[in-house]
Protein backbone atom coordinates (compact mmCIF):
# COMPACT_ATOMS: atom_id res chain seq x y z
CA UNK A 1 0.00 0.00 0.00
CA UNK A 2 1.52 3.52 -0.74
CA UNK A 3 2.02 6.15 2.05
CA UNK A 4 -0.40 8.64 1.12
CA UNK A 5 1.56 11.27 3.07
CA UNK A 6 4.12 11.52 0.13
CA UNK A 7 2.51 11.59 -2.91
CA UNK A 8 -0.63 13.80 -3.87
CA UNK A 9 -1.94 11.04 -6.19
CA UNK A 10 -2.40 8.72 -3.60
CA UNK A 11 -3.88 11.36 -1.32
CA UNK A 12 -6.40 11.72 -3.76
CA UNK A 13 -6.88 8.51 -4.36
CA UNK A 14 -6.85 7.44 -0.44
CA UNK A 15 -9.66 10.34 0.08
CA UNK A 16 -11.68 8.89 -3.01
CA UNK A 17 -11.19 5.09 -1.12
CA UNK A 18 -12.81 6.47 2.14
CA UNK A 19 -15.24 8.18 0.18
CA UNK A 20 -16.39 5.12 -1.19
CA UNK A 21 -16.29 3.35 2.36
CA UNK A 22 -18.18 5.93 3.17
CA UNK A 23 -21.19 5.47 0.53
CA UNK A 24 -21.05 1.83 0.69
CA UNK A 25 -21.40 2.14 4.82
CA UNK A 26 -24.45 5.13 3.63
CA UNK A 27 -25.96 1.89 1.58
CA UNK A 28 -25.79 -0.38 4.32
CA UNK A 29 -27.37 1.42 6.93
CA UNK A 30 -30.41 2.53 4.07
CA UNK A 31 -30.81 -1.08 3.67
CA UNK A 32 -30.43 -1.72 7.65
CA UNK A 33 -33.25 1.25 8.01
CA UNK A 34 -35.40 -0.04 4.67
CA UNK A 35 -35.53 -3.54 6.60
CA UNK A 36 -36.46 -1.77 9.89
CA UNK A 37 -39.12 0.71 8.30
CA UNK A 38 -40.43 -2.16 6.22
CA UNK A 39 -40.79 -3.99 8.96
CA UNK A 40 -42.26 -0.94 10.64
CA UNK A 41 -45.05 -0.36 8.46
CA UNK A 42 -45.55 -4.34 7.43
CA UNK A 43 -46.45 -4.52 11.82
CA UNK A 44 -48.99 -1.66 12.00
CA UNK A 45 -50.63 -2.99 8.57
CA UNK A 46 -50.36 -6.66 10.07
CA UNK A 47 -52.20 -5.15 13.35
CA UNK A 48 -54.87 -3.77 11.74
CA UNK A 49 -55.72 -7.20 9.42
CA UNK A 50 -55.13 -8.96 12.61
CA UNK A 51 -57.64 -6.51 14.22
CA UNK A 52 -59.72 -7.36 11.51
CA UNK A 53 -59.83 -10.77 11.77
CA UNK A 54 -60.70 -10.64 15.95
CA UNK A 55 -63.45 -8.13 15.28
CA UNK A 56 -65.14 -10.04 12.62
CA UNK A 57 -65.07 -13.50 13.92
CA UNK A 58 -66.50 -11.75 17.45
CA UNK A 59 -69.29 -10.44 15.70
CA UNK A 60 -71.21 -12.97 14.08
CA UNK A 61 -73.35 -12.32 11.22
CA UNK A 62 -77.17 -11.74 12.15
CA UNK A 63 -77.97 -15.43 10.55
CA UNK A 64 -75.57 -17.84 11.95
CA UNK A 65 -76.20 -20.15 14.43
CA UNK A 66 -73.60 -18.29 17.04
CA UNK A 67 -75.55 -14.87 16.97
CA UNK A 68 -77.79 -14.18 19.67
CA UNK A 69 -80.71 -12.40 18.44
CA UNK A 70 -83.68 -11.07 20.04
CA UNK A 71 -86.67 -13.74 20.12
CA UNK A 72 -88.75 -12.90 16.87
CA UNK A 73 -86.29 -10.76 14.91
CA UNK A 74 -85.67 -11.01 11.24
CA UNK A 75 -82.29 -12.92 11.22
CA UNK A 76 -81.64 -11.96 7.27
CA UNK A 77 -82.34 -8.26 7.78
CA UNK A 78 -82.44 -7.59 11.24
CA UNK A 79 -85.29 -5.70 12.09
CA UNK A 80 -87.94 -6.38 15.02
CA UNK A 81 -91.12 -6.90 13.89
CA UNK A 82 -94.36 -5.39 15.66
CA UNK A 83 -97.48 -7.12 15.11
CA UNK A 84 -100.71 -5.41 15.11
CA UNK A 85 -101.43 -5.78 18.94
CA UNK A 86 -98.07 -4.03 19.83
CA UNK A 87 -95.80 -7.00 20.12
CA UNK A 88 -92.61 -7.04 19.44
CA UNK A 89 -91.59 -10.62 17.10
CA UNK A 90 -95.14 -11.28 17.52
CA UNK A 91 -96.77 -12.20 13.68
CA UNK A 92 -97.24 -10.08 11.15
CA UNK A 93 -99.77 -9.94 8.51
CA UNK A 94 -97.72 -11.20 4.69
CA UNK A 95 -99.56 -9.96 2.19
CA UNK A 96 -99.47 -6.16 3.05
CA UNK A 97 -96.63 -3.81 2.45
CA UNK A 98 -93.54 -4.13 4.63
CA UNK A 99 -92.36 -1.32 6.01
CA UNK A 100 -88.38 -0.91 7.54
CA UNK A 101 -87.94 1.94 9.68
CA UNK A 102 -83.85 2.31 10.60
CA UNK A 103 -83.64 4.84 13.70
CA UNK A 104 -80.82 5.83 15.91
CA UNK A 105 -82.18 6.78 19.33
CA UNK A 106 -79.50 9.72 19.17
CA UNK A 107 -80.40 11.07 15.54
CA UNK A 108 -82.41 13.97 16.52
CA UNK A 109 -83.88 13.75 12.60
CA UNK A 110 -85.30 10.55 13.72
CA UNK A 111 -86.94 12.00 16.86
CA UNK A 112 -88.35 14.43 14.70
CA UNK A 113 -89.47 11.54 12.45
CA UNK A 114 -91.39 9.46 14.77
CA UNK A 115 -93.45 12.84 16.40
CA UNK A 116 -94.42 13.68 12.86
CA UNK A 117 -95.17 9.93 11.45
CA UNK A 118 -95.09 7.68 14.68
CA UNK A 119 -99.53 8.10 15.56
CA UNK A 120 -100.03 7.47 11.60
CA UNK A 121 -97.54 3.98 11.55
CA UNK A 122 -99.50 2.66 14.43
CA UNK A 123 -103.05 3.01 13.45
CA UNK A 124 -101.82 1.79 10.32
CA UNK A 125 -100.22 -1.55 11.93
CA UNK A 126 -103.15 -1.85 14.02
CA UNK A 127 -105.77 -2.24 11.38
CA UNK A 128 -103.05 -4.37 9.63
CA UNK A 129 -102.49 -2.49 6.74
CA UNK A 130 -98.62 -2.67 6.90
CA UNK A 131 -96.22 -4.79 8.50
CA UNK A 132 -93.79 -2.62 10.48
CA UNK A 133 -90.11 -3.92 11.16
CA UNK A 134 -87.94 -1.80 13.53
CA UNK A 135 -84.35 -1.48 13.15
CA UNK A 136 -82.98 0.44 16.84
CA UNK A 137 -79.24 0.76 15.00
CA UNK A 138 -75.90 2.43 16.40
CA UNK A 139 -74.29 4.74 13.94
CA UNK A 140 -73.60 8.10 15.92
CA UNK A 141 -71.36 6.46 18.62
CA UNK A 142 -68.69 9.25 17.76
CA UNK A 143 -71.48 11.64 18.81
CA UNK A 144 -71.70 10.95 22.59
CA UNK A 145 -68.28 11.94 23.50
CA UNK A 146 -67.28 8.08 24.28
CA UNK A 147 -70.75 6.88 26.31
CA UNK A 148 -71.74 4.64 22.94
CA UNK A 149 -75.68 6.04 23.54
CA UNK A 150 -76.62 4.86 20.43
CA UNK A 151 -75.07 1.09 20.92
CA UNK A 152 -76.38 0.83 25.00
CA UNK A 153 -79.88 2.38 23.67
CA UNK A 154 -80.19 0.34 21.00
CA UNK A 155 -78.95 -2.81 23.33
CA UNK A 156 -81.77 -1.63 25.66
CA UNK A 157 -84.61 -2.05 23.06
CA UNK A 158 -83.31 -5.15 21.64
CA UNK A 159 -83.26 -6.43 25.50
CA UNK A 160 -86.53 -5.59 25.88
CA UNK A 161 -88.18 -6.86 22.42
CA UNK A 162 -86.89 -9.95 23.42
CA UNK A 163 -87.76 -10.13 27.11
CA UNK A 164 -90.44 -7.88 27.19
CA UNK A 165 -92.23 -7.67 23.81
CA UNK A 166 -95.34 -6.08 24.73
CA UNK A 167 -93.46 -3.16 26.36
CA UNK A 168 -91.23 -2.51 23.21
CA UNK A 169 -92.91 0.09 21.13
CA UNK A 170 -93.76 2.00 24.92
CA UNK A 171 -90.16 1.99 25.93
CA UNK A 172 -88.59 3.03 22.21
CA UNK A 173 -91.44 5.96 22.11
CA UNK A 174 -90.19 7.03 25.72
CA UNK A 175 -86.53 6.96 24.34
CA UNK A 176 -87.42 9.84 21.47
CA UNK A 177 -89.75 11.82 24.28
CA UNK A 178 -86.52 11.55 26.35
CA UNK A 179 -84.01 11.72 23.39
CA UNK A 180 -80.83 13.48 24.60
CA UNK A 181 -79.32 16.18 22.32
CA UNK A 182 -76.83 15.15 20.13
CA UNK A 183 -73.20 15.48 21.33
CA UNK A 184 -73.95 14.62 24.78
CA UNK A 185 -73.12 12.29 26.65
CA UNK A 186 -76.99 10.77 26.11
CA UNK A 187 -79.04 8.81 28.87
CA UNK A 188 -76.90 7.03 31.75
CA UNK A 189 -77.69 3.80 32.20
CA UNK A 190 -79.64 4.44 35.16
CA UNK A 191 -81.96 6.76 32.98
CA UNK A 192 -82.42 4.12 30.51
CA UNK A 193 -83.64 1.81 32.94
CA UNK A 194 -85.99 3.74 34.61
CA UNK A 195 -87.46 4.71 31.32
CA UNK A 196 -88.11 1.44 30.65
CA UNK A 197 -89.60 0.71 34.51
CA UNK A 198 -91.96 3.92 33.73
CA UNK A 199 -93.04 2.27 30.28
CA UNK A 200 -93.99 -0.97 31.82
CA UNK A 201 -90.71 -3.06 31.67
CA UNK A 202 -90.47 -5.27 34.81
CA UNK A 203 -88.10 -4.19 37.23
CA UNK A 204 -86.19 -7.87 36.81
CA UNK A 205 -85.73 -7.12 33.19
CA UNK A 206 -85.12 -3.37 33.12
CA UNK A 207 -82.03 -4.01 35.68
CA UNK A 208 -80.61 -6.37 32.43
CA UNK A 209 -80.40 -3.44 30.03
CA UNK A 210 -76.61 -2.45 30.67
CA UNK A 211 -75.38 -6.13 30.28
CA UNK A 212 -74.93 -5.73 26.82
CA UNK A 213 -76.70 -8.79 25.96
CA UNK A 214 -77.51 -7.56 22.38
CA UNK A 215 -74.70 -5.35 21.44
CA UNK A 216 -72.98 -7.73 19.45
CA UNK A 217 -76.37 -8.00 17.87
CA UNK A 218 -76.88 -4.08 17.24
CA UNK A 219 -73.05 -4.28 15.40
CA UNK A 220 -74.31 -7.14 13.21
CA UNK A 221 -77.42 -5.73 12.55
CA UNK A 222 -76.52 -2.07 11.99
CA UNK A 223 -73.88 -4.04 9.72
CA UNK A 224 -76.67 -5.74 7.74
CA UNK A 225 -78.70 -2.50 7.56
CA UNK A 226 -75.73 -0.94 5.87
CA UNK A 227 -74.94 -3.50 3.77
CA UNK A 228 -78.66 -2.93 2.54
CA UNK A 229 -78.53 0.66 1.62
CA UNK A 230 -78.96 2.21 4.96
CA UNK A 231 -76.80 5.19 4.82
CA UNK A 232 -78.06 6.97 7.55
CA UNK A 233 -81.01 7.57 9.90
CA UNK A 234 -83.91 7.49 9.55
CA UNK A 235 -83.99 5.41 6.59
CA UNK A 236 -87.41 4.06 5.64
CA UNK A 237 -87.69 1.17 3.01
CA UNK A 238 -90.91 -0.48 1.61
CA UNK A 239 -91.23 -3.33 0.78
CA UNK A 240 -87.44 -3.25 1.20
CA UNK A 241 -86.59 -0.23 -0.89
CA UNK A 242 -85.37 2.59 -0.08
CA UNK A 243 -88.61 5.28 0.25
CA UNK A 244 -86.39 8.63 -1.04
CA UNK A 245 -87.69 11.99 0.39
CA UNK A 246 -87.99 13.11 -2.74
CA UNK A 247 -90.43 10.79 -3.70
CA UNK A 248 -92.30 10.99 0.08
CA UNK A 249 -91.57 13.69 1.86
CA UNK A 250 -92.13 12.05 4.63
CA UNK A 251 -91.08 14.99 7.04
CA UNK A 252 -94.16 16.60 6.11
CA UNK A 253 -97.31 15.55 8.77
CA UNK A 254 -99.49 12.86 6.76
CA UNK A 255 -96.80 12.48 3.64
CA UNK A 256 -96.01 8.87 4.74
CA UNK A 257 -99.46 8.12 6.05
CA UNK A 258 -101.31 8.64 2.41
CA UNK A 259 -98.24 7.29 0.29
CA UNK A 260 -98.59 3.84 2.44
CA UNK A 261 -102.70 3.70 1.95
CA UNK A 262 -102.27 4.18 -1.48
CA UNK A 263 -100.43 1.01 -2.04
CA UNK B 1 -28.15 35.61 -3.12
CA UNK B 2 -30.58 35.14 -5.86
CA UNK B 3 -33.57 33.45 -5.33
CA UNK B 4 -31.87 29.45 -6.20
CA UNK B 5 -30.06 29.99 -3.15
CA UNK B 6 -32.16 31.06 -0.92
CA UNK B 7 -34.32 28.44 -1.81
CA UNK B 8 -31.75 26.00 -1.42
CA UNK B 9 -31.36 27.38 2.14
CA UNK B 10 -35.02 26.92 2.63
CA UNK B 11 -36.04 24.24 0.84
CA UNK B 12 -35.15 21.33 3.59
CA UNK B 13 -37.20 23.52 6.13
CA UNK B 14 -40.02 24.11 3.95
CA UNK B 15 -39.61 20.36 3.39
CA UNK B 16 -39.95 19.63 6.94
CA UNK B 17 -42.97 21.51 7.41
CA UNK B 18 -44.44 19.80 4.81
CA UNK B 19 -43.33 16.04 5.86
CA UNK B 20 -45.00 16.88 9.26
CA UNK B 21 -48.38 18.66 7.97
CA UNK B 22 -48.58 15.37 5.86
CA UNK B 23 -47.91 13.22 8.68
CA UNK B 24 -50.53 15.18 11.03
CA UNK B 25 -53.02 14.85 8.32
CA UNK B 26 -52.92 10.93 7.97
CA UNK B 27 -53.02 10.78 12.29
CA UNK B 28 -55.56 13.47 11.98
CA UNK B 29 -57.60 11.03 9.65
CA UNK B 30 -57.30 8.01 11.13
CA UNK B 31 -57.57 8.45 14.55
CA UNK B 32 -61.58 9.23 14.49
CA UNK B 33 -61.49 5.97 12.11
CA UNK B 34 -59.90 3.53 14.86
CA UNK B 35 -62.22 5.01 17.26
CA UNK B 36 -65.70 4.03 15.24
CA UNK B 37 -64.17 1.45 12.73
CA UNK B 38 -67.56 0.26 11.69
CA UNK B 39 -68.34 3.91 10.69
CA UNK B 40 -65.36 3.83 8.78
CA UNK B 41 -66.19 0.15 6.57
CA UNK B 42 -69.85 2.39 6.57
CA UNK B 43 -67.95 5.27 4.61
CA UNK B 44 -65.86 3.08 2.44
CA UNK B 45 -69.57 1.28 1.46
CA UNK B 46 -70.84 4.37 1.04
CA UNK B 47 -68.64 5.35 -2.16
CA UNK B 48 -70.26 1.81 -4.16
CA UNK B 49 -67.56 1.52 -5.31
CA UNK B 50 -65.45 -1.43 -4.07
CA UNK B 51 -67.01 -5.40 -3.90
CA UNK B 52 -68.68 -6.05 -0.92
CA UNK B 53 -66.32 -8.97 0.01
CA UNK B 54 -63.84 -6.44 0.84
CA UNK B 55 -65.27 -3.43 1.79
CA UNK B 56 -65.08 -4.39 5.70
CA UNK B 57 -61.19 -4.90 4.82
CA UNK B 58 -60.07 -1.91 3.77
CA UNK B 59 -62.15 0.20 5.95
CA UNK B 60 -60.64 -1.62 8.57
CA UNK B 61 -56.86 -1.74 7.67
CA UNK B 62 -57.02 1.85 5.69
CA UNK B 63 -56.70 3.99 9.31
CA UNK B 64 -54.16 1.56 10.02
CA UNK B 65 -52.18 2.22 6.75
CA UNK B 66 -52.77 5.54 7.36
CA UNK B 67 -50.86 5.63 10.44
CA UNK B 68 -48.19 3.70 9.20
CA UNK B 69 -47.58 5.91 6.69
CA UNK B 70 -47.70 8.93 8.70
CA UNK B 71 -44.91 7.41 11.17
CA UNK B 72 -42.69 7.32 8.06
CA UNK B 73 -43.27 10.85 7.28
CA UNK B 74 -42.91 11.59 10.83
CA UNK B 75 -39.33 10.30 10.79
CA UNK B 76 -38.48 11.41 7.53
CA UNK B 77 -37.40 8.02 6.10
CA UNK B 78 -37.29 7.42 2.70
CA UNK B 79 -39.22 10.59 2.25
CA UNK B 80 -39.50 10.12 -1.58
CA UNK B 81 -40.72 6.90 -1.15
CA UNK B 82 -43.28 7.65 1.10
CA UNK B 83 -44.79 10.66 -0.45
CA UNK B 84 -45.50 8.55 -3.54
CA UNK B 85 -47.17 6.29 -1.94
CA UNK B 86 -49.02 9.41 0.03
CA UNK B 87 -49.82 10.70 -3.71
CA UNK B 88 -51.41 7.14 -4.83
CA UNK B 89 -53.88 7.08 -2.06
CA UNK B 90 -54.84 10.89 -2.58
CA UNK B 91 -55.20 9.72 -6.46
CA UNK B 92 -57.60 7.02 -5.72
CA UNK B 93 -59.20 8.93 -2.77
CA UNK B 94 -59.75 12.20 -5.55
CA UNK B 95 -61.26 9.91 -7.67
CA UNK B 96 -63.53 8.39 -5.39
CA UNK B 97 -65.04 11.75 -4.60
CA UNK B 98 -65.20 12.87 -8.16
CA UNK B 99 -66.85 9.60 -8.66
CA UNK B 100 -69.36 10.19 -5.80
CA UNK B 101 -69.99 13.72 -7.59
CA UNK B 102 -70.46 12.33 -10.86
CA UNK B 103 -72.92 9.70 -9.92
CA UNK B 104 -74.72 12.30 -7.73
CA UNK B 105 -74.59 9.85 -4.68
CA UNK B 106 -75.17 12.22 -1.47
CA UNK B 107 -72.23 11.14 0.91
CA UNK B 108 -69.96 13.15 3.15
CA UNK B 109 -66.22 11.45 1.91
CA UNK B 110 -65.44 10.00 5.28
CA UNK B 111 -62.18 11.54 4.86
CA UNK B 112 -61.12 12.76 8.64
CA UNK B 113 -64.10 10.07 10.21
CA UNK B 114 -67.74 10.66 9.76
CA UNK B 115 -69.14 9.81 6.49
CA UNK B 116 -72.09 8.14 4.72
CA UNK B 117 -74.74 9.47 3.55
CA UNK B 118 -75.41 13.07 3.99
CA UNK B 119 -78.40 15.59 3.89
CA UNK B 120 -79.44 16.25 0.25
CA UNK B 121 -77.47 19.59 -0.16
CA UNK B 122 -75.01 19.20 2.45
CA UNK B 123 -72.41 17.23 0.56
CA UNK B 124 -69.42 19.85 -0.25
CA UNK B 125 -67.88 18.35 -3.00
CA UNK B 126 -65.66 21.41 -4.26
CA UNK B 127 -64.53 21.51 -1.26
CA UNK B 128 -63.82 18.56 -0.47
CA UNK B 129 -61.96 18.24 -4.08
CA UNK B 130 -60.19 21.68 -3.17
CA UNK B 131 -59.00 19.64 0.27
CA UNK B 132 -57.79 16.58 -2.11
CA UNK B 133 -55.91 19.48 -4.76
CA UNK B 134 -53.95 20.69 -1.54
CA UNK B 135 -53.23 17.47 -0.69
CA UNK B 136 -51.95 16.45 -3.74
CA UNK B 137 -49.59 19.69 -3.59
CA UNK B 138 -48.33 18.67 -0.58
CA UNK B 139 -47.18 15.50 -1.53
CA UNK B 140 -45.65 16.62 -5.08
CA UNK B 141 -43.38 19.24 -3.52
CA UNK B 142 -42.15 16.35 -1.25
CA UNK B 143 -41.77 13.75 -3.69
CA UNK B 144 -39.32 16.37 -5.90
CA UNK B 145 -37.91 17.72 -2.64
CA UNK B 146 -37.38 15.10 -0.21
CA UNK B 147 -34.77 15.86 1.56
CA UNK B 148 -35.42 17.70 5.09
CA UNK B 149 -34.09 18.65 8.20
CA UNK B 150 -34.22 16.68 11.01
CA UNK B 151 -35.56 13.40 9.11
CA UNK B 152 -33.82 9.78 9.37
CA UNK B 153 -32.68 10.22 5.44
CA UNK B 154 -30.63 13.09 6.67
CA UNK B 155 -29.11 11.62 9.39
CA UNK B 156 -28.37 8.27 6.79
CA UNK B 157 -26.79 10.46 3.98
CA UNK B 158 -22.77 10.29 3.49
CA UNK B 159 -21.32 12.98 6.15
CA UNK B 160 -20.90 16.27 4.27
CA UNK B 161 -17.23 16.09 5.09
CA UNK B 162 -16.99 15.41 1.26
CA UNK B 163 -17.01 19.18 -0.11
CA UNK B 164 -13.66 18.85 -1.64
CA UNK B 165 -14.68 16.22 -4.00
CA UNK B 166 -17.62 15.47 -6.22
CA UNK B 167 -20.98 15.46 -4.33
CA UNK B 168 -21.99 11.84 -4.86
CA UNK B 169 -25.37 12.01 -4.17
CA UNK B 170 -26.09 14.12 -7.31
Amino acid sequence: MAKNSTAPKNQKAAAARAQAQKSVKAQERRTTLGIVIGALVALVVFGGIVFYIVQSSQVPPLDSEDAVIPAGSDAETGGIPVSSDGVAGGEVPADVPRVDLYEDFMCPICGQFEEINAEDIDALRESGEIAVYYHPISILDATSQGTDFSTRSANAAATVADAAPEHFLEFTAAMYANQPAEGTTGLSDEEIAQIAIDAGVPETIAETLDDGIFTKWVIAATERASQDGMQGTPTVMVNREILEQAEVPYFQPGALRTHLESL
Amino acid sequence: MGFKDRFAVAQPWLSLVVRLAMAGILFFAAVPKLQDIQQSIRAVRAYRLLPEDIVPFVGTVLPFFEIALGLVLLIGAFTRAASIVWLLMMAAFTFGVIWAWATGLSIDCGCFGGGGEVEEGTTNYPLHLMERVGFIVLGTYLAIWPRSKFSVDQLLLPAPVESTLTDSRK
